[in-house]
């Protein structure tokens, strides 16, 4: 029981967007498309809803082909970035929409619109019209009007672009919530690697149309699969050690105004900024041998805090265990 | 604080109320006339007397309806034609979309004795007989490029993924264009057909030109009438029309998500 994308291939005009793709996404998994804009990761997401056909290849729930299924017939129901909440219709006509296509008893209607609206703490709303509601509430009525069909697959193309940042750490959380009570499978594109991280069962973070990697946030950010993901997700200090490039987390990153213990590899370098942060402050450090590196200083440390001024000549290195090095691509 | 913006020199003012008199003292005669009655003996009162000859010409209320039947059959039309191009060109960016878009809007520019002349022409060259029909025709074809105006004004402000939202939650096409494409628009498609009335209500030049006999409108038999002479009659038949398109411009702008569209369009 799963969905499965098989060799999938798409090009617009000559240009290949979505390059020879497999991907398996289990029942009930919350799952993340992650990648810069233009990577093609909205392109598969419409791919799967039925809006774009693949040049080549298939998407298989359980076995069975969709892709001649049309977009109106497939499981699967879409949060679009923009809402498309119909203007015309109240909060609860909009969530009724689905249901009445498919000539749902009025009954059970009414009773499932109370039951999503009760979901998403929005009961009082359901005569509202969408443009007297504000972004968040929006949002949440467009996720409810696509999970009231009980779809097996909900896509959601960058549902939080729209909104600011405190409503957009609400909704993250609010989102993981309504998964995990409907367990329903999620799968959510996004630009926004905190996002991915802090929602995602897995993530498949994606390039230029490659698939760059697969795994869960936690195995990504400790050990990512190449340079690509390295960066992407989450900040990455370049060090170059013996003309290889090494990847090193600021965090794993150690600054120091006296010499290097002998088993770090260790450079020195100038203080060119430092930032508090609260309950770190962002030290920048630019290397002897060129480059800049971030490396993190937790707040307590106050006296040393105090002695890292900017210009002043410190140690910056790392230890072998933490270094990820990559294969040139 | 904020600052005031600065005002506008006192002459400007004046300008306006000149140009407002300038525009309104003509309409403002014409009703005056229209309600005066001239006694024999010279003395005059207001009274609704030529209204009363007015609405007792059998000949005038003929044309009066001729005049709304075929506003109401060229604006349907127009409405019909208008709306789907709209969507079409909105919807789909195929080559040579932005040419038909021109296009559609030339028969705002053209010259109206021209196109007269045109749809003349082209009447004869079918062998169509000029009556009712090619009135109507010809009032649609240039109704539509306003119904096209309007009905692309409302799709700019809408949510782009409005119909694939619909389409995702089950919907056919027809139910899409049923159930939410049309009434999203219905406030666009609205205002078009009561602008269509009006353009097709007022028109001259093109009725002149493709009306047979006995098709006369309501601005061709004021136009034969003022010809034999200027009378209070007359007047009241003006005011009637005035009053029928202000009243129509008033309904407009009071409609419900038809002034946002106006004012879109200014924009």
């Amino acid at each position: 029981m799963a969905l499965i994308l098989k060799n999938i291939v798409k090009k617009f005009n000559s240009q290949t967007v979505v390059q020879d793709l497999s991907l398996k996404i289990e029942d009930g998994e919350f799952f993340s498309l992650l990648g810069p804009s233009g990577c093609g990761k909205t392109t598969l997401l419409r791919m799967i809803s039925g809006f774009e056909t693949p040049d080549s290849g298939q998407i298989l729930l359980d076995g069975q082909d969709l892709t001649p299924i049309p977009s109106n017939e497939r499981p699967f129901r879409m949060v679009f970035q923009s809402y498309a909440l119909f203007p015309h219709l109240t909060v609860g006509e909009n969530l009724a929409f689905g249901l009445k296509i498919q000539k749902t008893p009025k009954e059970e209607i009414s009773e499932r619109v109370e039951n999503a609206l009760n979901l998403i703490n929005m009961l009082d709303y359901k005569n509202r019209f969408p443009e007297t509601l504000s972004g968040g509430q929006c949002q949440r009525v467009a996720v409810a009007r696509a999970f009231i069909n009980e779809p097996r697959v909900l896509l959601l193309d960058e549902p939080l672009s729209a909104l600011d940042k405190k409503m957009r750490d609400h909704m993250q959380t609010e989102l993981r919530a309504i998964q995990r009570k409907l367990n329903i499978t999620f799968i959510f594109v996004t630009h926004d690697q905190d996002e991915a991280m802090t929602m995602s069962d897995r993530i498949a973070v994606m390039e230029r149309g490659y698939l760059k990697q697969v795994s869960s946030p936690h195995e990504m950010y400790s050990s990512p699969a190449n340079a690509f993901t390295a960066s992407f997700l989450g900040d990455m200090n370049v060090f170059v050690h013996s003309g290889q490039k090494v990847f090193i987390r600021p965090e794993r990153t150690l600054v120091s105004l006296s010499p290097m213990a002998s088993d770090l590899v260790s450079y020195s370098g100038e203080v060119i900024n430092k930032l508090f942060k609260g309950v770190f402050w962002d030290v920048y450090v630019r290397l002897s041998t060129g480059g800049v590196v971030k490396c993190l200083v937790d707040s307590k440390n106050e006296d040393m805090m105090e002695d890292l001024t900017i210009g002043k000549e410190v140690q910056v290195g790392y230890s072998q265990v933490y270094a990820h090095v990559f294969e040139t691509e | 604080m904020e600052k005031l913006r600065p005002a506008s020199p006192s002459w400007t003012r004046g300008v306006l109320y000149l140009v407002v008199a300038a525009f309104y003292i003509p309409l403002a005669l014409m009703v005056f006339e229209s309600l005066r009655f001239k006694e024999i003996s010279g003395d005059w009162s207001f009274s609704l007397h030529w209204y009363q000859v007015l609405f007792s010409d059998q000949a005038l209320m003929e044309s009066l309806l001729r005049s709304v039947v075929i506003a109401a059959g060229a604006s349907f039309i127009a409405c019909i034609v208008g709306t789907f191009s709209a969507l079409a060109i909105h919807k789909y960016r195929f080559k040579g979309v932005l040419f038909l878009d021109y296009m559609s809007m030339v028969s705002l520019v053209i010259p109206e004795l021209v196109f007269a002349l045109a749809l003349l022409s082209w009447f004869a060259f079918l062998k169509f007989p000029l009556g009712y029909l090619t009135v109507i025709f010809s009032h649609a074809t240039f109704c539509i490029a306003f119904v096209a105006m309007t009905v692309t004004a409302r799709l700019n402000t809408l949510d782009k993924y409005l119909d694939e939202a619909a389409h995702d939650l089950g919907a056919t096409q027809l139910q899409t264009l049923w159930k939410v494409i049309l009434p999203v628009l219905k406030p666009a498609i609205i205002a078009g057909f009561i602008l269509s009335f009006l353009l097709s209500f007022d028109d001259f030049l093109i009725t002149f030109y493709t009306s047979g006999p006995g098709t006369d409108t309501l601005p061709i038999k004021l136009y034969s009438s003022m010809k034999i002479g200027l009378t209070p009659k007359l007047h009241a038949l003006a005011v009637l029309m005035m009053v029928i398109s202000v009243g129509l411009i008033l309904i407009l702008s009071r409609m419900k998500g038809v002034r946002e569209l106006l004012l879109n369009e200014d924009s």
